[in-house]
């Protein structure tokens, strides 16, 4: 069983490197306000690489400011020649272009999941038994589950694709798979919204995302809404929902997919801030398949 | 001097709606018609679509008459196997009707429409989240006219990917605007009741990411506060139309085919007016036209308001700085009161 640690920070690097993962990812999946600086992202590759793990660097959706910035990233690793790619933006699948040795991963803000969505979708009940079966069906789908979607992605040199943790979708999943694509899922924190006029900053106060000092690397918040009995979690730009994977949901997921990598983050909300947190977690999962 | 100035797109809903539009100066419109999917609602309702393919051929065909473009919303951020026939026949029909363009934002729905050769230009929805020249050229060379950007970019990223790239490119200028980006969103996606109940038991709240939450520290459990904390959204673009049209964009859309269409037809004028006054160069008369309209009603329900109580005091302002926008408090008795004056004198 794979298990891949996303990291967004040095600190958090250092610690899954000594873990019992067989991956590490660097970067920032949803800001770009967190873009590690060049120099950081040679010291993680060169740290990952010594540890014998494999590198992915994880990009998120860039504007036009920081392009310049990520294209000298890329052109590093291009150079390294053994890293994965994770893209979160059409403008950086096209940068691979000229970044042939780079392994290009499909990111989750490119894979359009409806069952993200926080609200139950099959609530109207003035229509047919049968209309919301259909919706439910599609409810659960995602964007790959069409030939045209997952060949352009093909076609485009993506052999990797990243979801989420949701086990209804998991039928669904699988032809993802028979259609050559290697399923990375991530456990815990599903994303549910996400924006660039950042919500923690507003919160905290800060003003200016480009002297940003990134308190989402030691903190996040549980938002509750009372009227609708929900929480969902706020870090950074980014409001997740919460899932705990199941015994039994563990199981299933691997009769049913077989083969796939399991993607969990370091971050404030997950808790898995140390190497032990992390062969605990990937402990359990061994032991639960 | 007489300056180019970019298209005007107006939203619709309704053929009544085009009518309006087009008399207040739009140059194109957009808008949708229901999709047999109507239970499915991704995104938005079938409130927001004209109802019959009839009803677009009349608005395309008055549309046409006063030469003004018709562009259909076939933008739905998802496909699937099980629904490719369905959009198929969709995209077949509407574009039986004559429409000028087709808005497209999913991959699996671009090959679809590849597949039928529309013969009418495409244009890349914002759902393509396109925040860079190196999306823009990458859009192009799979087919599109013009990309729609995301929402949220700054006036100088806009400048940057319109001098760097190859497709016209189209800009968001006002409405309801969304906090989040718009792809990315799950908050808003059907109609599930306690959710319809919470947003109408909130006074003067429209969408889920208005709504109050409480806030904890995720760590220590402490309370830090009650506020609605995912509430970031723009709403109006006014005092940047110069930049904007200086930076050369080719379109400038009005959000809002849900909206009355008192709104649609009075932001197009508005919108329209100014334009013009840019293009003859008239400065002065632009800026004084701009701080009359700050003052005016808004004729746009539950917000009672006019413009500079909707975006300006609340730095709602499409292109300002990314981390502005601090959070709506509920109405006092006597702001909400003169809110009701207002709207009893809009009704007359």
């Amino acid at each position: 069983m794979r298990v891949t640690i996303q990291t967004e920070n040095m600190k958090n690097l250092r610690e899954s490197v000594h873990s019992n993962c067989s991956g590490v990812r660097f970067g920032s999946e949803f800001c770009e306000w967190k873009i590690p600086s060049l120099g950081n992202l040679k010291e993680a590759y060169t740290i990952v690489k010594e540890a014998g793990k494999k590198f992915s660097y994880l990009t998120p959706r860039i504007s036009e400011t920081n392009l310049g910035e990520v294209k000298e990233q890329l052109d590093f690793l291009n150079g390294e020649g053994d890293a994965g790619l994770v893209f979160n933006d059409l403008g950086v699948l096209s940068l691979l272009e000229h970044n042939p040795n780079l392994t290009p991963q499909l990111g989750r803000q490119l894979v359009f999941i409806p069952a993200r969505c926080p609200w139950e979708q099959i609530t109207n009940f003035e229509v047919s038994f049968m209309a919301r079966r259909h919706v439910a069906k599609l409810f659960y789908q995602t964007n790959l589950n069409n030939a045209k979607t997952i060949n352009f992605f093909l076609e485009h040199g993506v052999r990797n694709v990243d979801l989420d943790w949701i086990p209804p979708c998991f039928p669904y999943f699988k032809p993802l798979r028979d259609a050559g694509l290697n399923l990375s899922v991530h456990l815990h924190l599903t994303p549910v919204t996400s924006t660039r006029r950042c919500h923690t900053a507003r919160f905290l106060g800060i003003d200016n995302p480009v002297s940003c000092p990134r308190p989402c690397f030691e903190r996040g918040f549980l938002l509750r809404n009372m009227m609708l009995d929900l929480d969902f979690y706020l870090l950074g730009n980014v409001v997740f929902r919460y899932s705990e994977p199941s015994p039994k949901e563990i199981r299933n997921v691997h009769s049913l997919l077989g083969e796939f990598e399991f993607v969990v983050s370091m971050n404030p909300i997950t808790g898995l801030e140390d190497r032990k947190t992390i062969d605990m977690l990937i402990d359990n999962l061994s032991a639960f398949r | 001097m007489v300056q180019k100035v970019p298209k005007l797109l107006a939203p619709i809903m309704r053929f009544e709606g085009a009518v309006k539009v087009i008399g207040a100066g739009a140059d194109e419109l957009y808008c949708d018609v229901e999709m047999p999917l109507k239970h499915f609602s991704l995104y938005r309702g079938a409130e927001h679509s004209i109802p019959t393919y009839k009803e677009l051929n009349a608005t395309v065909k008055y549309a046409h008459d006063h030469g003004v473009k018709v562009f259909i919303t076939a933008n739905m951020p998802f496909t699937a196997d099980i629904i490719e026939k369905d959009w198929r026949e969709h995209i077949v029909r509407c574009l039986e009707q004559n429409v000028d363009a087709l808005v497209v934002g999913d991959l699996g729905v671009l090959s679809t429409i590849r597949d039928i050769d529309p013969g009418v230009p495409l244009l890349a929805s914002t759902y393509f989240c396109s925040m860079n020249r190196e999306a823009a050229n990458f859009l192009k060379k799979l087919g599109f006219r013009r990309v729609i950007l995301e929402r949220h970019l700054t006036i100088p990223e806009i400048s940057g990917i319109v001098e760097n790239s190859e497709p016209e490119v189209e800009v968001f200028v006002h409405g309801a605007g969304c906090s989040n980006i718009n792809v990315n969103c799950y908050l808003f996606h059907y109609r599930y009741p306690p959710l319809t109940k919470a947003l109408r038991d909130v006074d003067g709240f429209k969408n889920p990411c208005t709504l109050p939450f409480e806030i904890y520290d995720s760590r220590s459990n402490e309370k830090l506060g009650e506020a609605p904390i995912l509430d970031a959204f723009t709403f109006c673009s006014i005092c940047h139309l110069p930049a904007l049209v200086k930076a050369g964009v080719a379109g400038l859309k009005i959000v809002g085919r849900g909206d009355f269409i008192a709104f649609q037809e009075s932001t197009t004028r508005i919108y329209r007016e100014l334009l013009d006054l840019i293009g003859q160069d008239r400065v002065d008369e632009f800026y004084k036209k701009v701080l009359e309209l700050k003052k005016d009603f808004l004729p746009r329900p539950p917000m009672f308001a006019n413009l500079e109580e909707v975006a300006c005091e609340q730095k709602r302002c499409f292109y300002g700085p990314l981390f502005h926008a601090p959070y709506r408090t509920q109405l006092s008795w006597s702001a909400w009161l003169k809110y009701q004056f207002k709207v009893l004198e809009h009704r007359k």
